[in-house]
């Protein structure tokens, strides 16, 4: 219809800015998959970054700007971020077709972003120096701007990180320069201890190592055997958990997790009270 | 030249009337569906909720329900199916907590939607609520199809004027009835819920749909079926707002995967007085808001000076 032509074409086919802090439409400066199979997305977002803590997550809109589809945004924690240059950079695995999208994204393109989503990482109490990290796979990068948090604050951390194969080990090399020390392990013993992470970093627990806090991201058999490790431990600490999610604003109530309250249990929204839970409070039964 | 309102740089008036017995005047024809809100406040970091025509508030139950175990939601082509299951604390709750912060919002017309297991239970629901100050209408859930009943009431002509007229007895609030499209004609529905005394029709819910994990083998929701939202079920939608408009004399609330401005006046055109914005503010927080600015710009470009006039021009 001439209408749309004349008056709508420019605006809807080069949308402007959306004038808000909280969502915007950031352009891509830089992508690229620095480990096989896994991509690292660099956006520019100035007054976004200049809100974000550790442990709150961005919601991307997936798709090109007049399309519908893929129709959800998608929800990916934030690896690190730079408040001079604006940027902050976030890892995913091609997984579906919103990150196969992202994964063609050209430099300069810009994506609709939502954010920053969800609450701060709980910090540990006074008292608890030494904080283990225990991250696998796609499960490292969150922990970064974490690790770094607790460097600051003076905490002891150390860094069990596992991965299928060497390749994968996301951010070794900026954990290496945050000064975190870490212990490696791989599926397929290419790099550091073979097994999995969490056997580590029991055995560690039991026999060489002192903890007093732990915070852990990864897959959910992952979380689950150190939720049962940390809590026989009598240690506290954060699961830090995805879910299913539509809107990441606590109105779908789709990113429903299980959590024990008192005697009984209680659906808790990720999106709201997460991405951390409790050590002791998850129902993975379901 | 003339000074008529449609003129550059005067506001086109948007404000559509629904209902003559018990008229409920929106400022602007666009509302929320529910379920998609939440309360308001979920969203007013993002826009001014005092902008929409109306707030359709998530629904309600006389009881509180946590909701469905496992999975609730799957993104399908162009849309999503969930499985919430009613999820809210119930009606005390509501009343206590969350009626008096939807107040906040001053002028801006609260629609309620209600849902339940029985005839009674909706009854209940209602006369207490027509006791209350600051809801501008009740919407009358009877589709959901998450909830055994829900199906039942909304499937039948018979069930939904049943459902209709307990509320109606109690209430003297506007009542929207919401219809399913999970039916075989939509008219005789739509037909026995005028006759049993509603003031208007929304539609429609979502649509029952189910996905399989071809890994597993079996349903990705652990409630099996789910109800379809998004502009994939649009077309659908729009048939049966114009369906309806053509079967009663109801004014309609129009809703299903309307996502943009051009979406929402396909809708008017059906025959909708209104229109609600539903699974596209789980995606665009800010989808309302630009649907209203764009309808206002839409009347203003074709020199429309009364949006109302809009209403069904398909049918003309």
């Amino acid at each position: 219809m001439q209408y749309k032509a004349t008056v709508y074409a420019n605006d809807r086919l080069f949308p402007e800015p959306i004038p808000h802090p909280l969502q915007q439409l950031a352009p891509c400066s830089d992508r690229g998959s620095p480990y096989p199979e896994l991509w690292r997305l660099t956006l520019h977002a100035p007054e976004l970054v200049s809100l974000l803590k550790p442990g709150q997550f961005l919601h991307l809109l997936t798709r090109p700007l007049l399309s519908h589809d893929p129709l959800l945004r998608r929800p990916i924690s934030v690896a690190s971020w730079h408040e001079e240059h604006g940027t902050c950079s976030l890892y995913y695995q091609v997984v579906g077709r919103g990150t196969a999208y992202l994964s063609q994204l050209q430099a300069m393109e810009r994506l609709d972003l939502l954010g920053p989503l969800g609450q701060p990482y709980p910090m540990p109490p006074t008292g608890q120096q030494s904080v283990a990290l225990v991250a696998g796979g796609i499960g490292i990068p969150p922990l970064f701007p974490l690790a770094k948090t607790l460097l600051q604050k003076g905490h002891k951390v150390t860094l069990f990180l596992g991965a299928r194969t060497r390749g994968q080990l996301l951010m070794l090399g900026e954990f290496r320069q945050a000064g975190v020390p870490y212990f490696v392990t791989t599926d397929d013993g290419s790099a550091g201890r073979l097994g999995r992470v969490v056997d580590d970093f029991h055995d560690k627990l039991l026999h060489s190592h002192h903890f007093d806090y732990i915070y852990t991201c990864g897959p959910k058999g992952m979380l689950q055997a150190v939720q049962t490790i940390t809590a026989a431990a009598g240690l506290s600490g954060w699961l830090i958990m995805e879910s299913h999610m539509a809107c990441g604003l606590g109105a779908c109530l789709g990113c429903t997790i299980r959590v024990q309250e008192g005697e009984g249990w209680r659906y808790a929204l990720l999106c709201q009270e997460g991405v951390a839970f409790a050590v002791g409070e998850v129902c993975f039964d379901v | 030249m003339s000074n008529s309102p449609a003129q550059a740089g005067v506001t086109p008036d948007l404000a559509v009337t629904l209902g003559t017995r018990r008229p409920l005047r929106l400022k602007n024809p666009v509302t929320t569906a529910s379920g998609t809100f939440g309360y308001g406040v979920e969203f007013a970091p993002y826009m001014d909720i005092t902008a929409l025509g109306a707030l359709t508030t998530k629904a309600l139950t006389l009881e509180a329900r946590e909701g469905n175990p496992g999975r609730r939601l799957v993104e399908t082509p162009a849309g999503m199916l969930n499985s919430i299951g009613l999820m809210n604390a119930g009606l005390e709750h509501f009343l206590r907590e969350t009626l008096p912060q939807l107040r906040q919002f001053g002028d801006l017309p609260i629609i309620v939607n209600i849902s339940g297991h029985t005839v009674s239970e909706y009854a209940t629901l209602a006369e207490r609520l027509n006791q209350e100050p600051g809801i501008a209408a009740l919407e009358v859930n009877i589709s959901c199809p998450n909830v055994e009943n829900g199906l039942l009431f909304a499937s039948l002509p018979e069930s939904a004027a049943l459902v209709t007229r307990a509320v109606r007895e109690v209430c003297d609030l506007p009542l929207f009835i919401k219809l399913t499209p999970n039916v075989s004609d939509i008219a005789p529905i739509a037909k026995a819920v005028e006759e049993a005394g509603a003031d208007g029709i929304s539609l429609i819910n979502s649509v029952l749909g189910m996905a399989i994990d071809i890994q597993t083998r079996q349903a990705i929701l652990q409630a099996t079926f789910g109800g379809l939202s998004g502009p994939a079920i649009r077309p659908i939608a729009l048939r049966m707002v114009y369906q309806v408009y053509q079967a009663c004399s109801l004014p309609i609330i129009g809703m299903g995967g309307i996502t943009t401005w051009e979406d929402a006046l396909e809708f008017i055109f059906a025959g909708a007085s209104a229109v609600a914005i539903g699974t596209a503010n789980l995606v665009n927080p800010r989808a309302t808001v630009e649907v209203i600015q764009g309808l206002g710009e839409y009347c203003q470009y074709h020199k429309v000076a009364c949006l109302a006039e809009l209403i069904g021009a398909a049918h003309r």
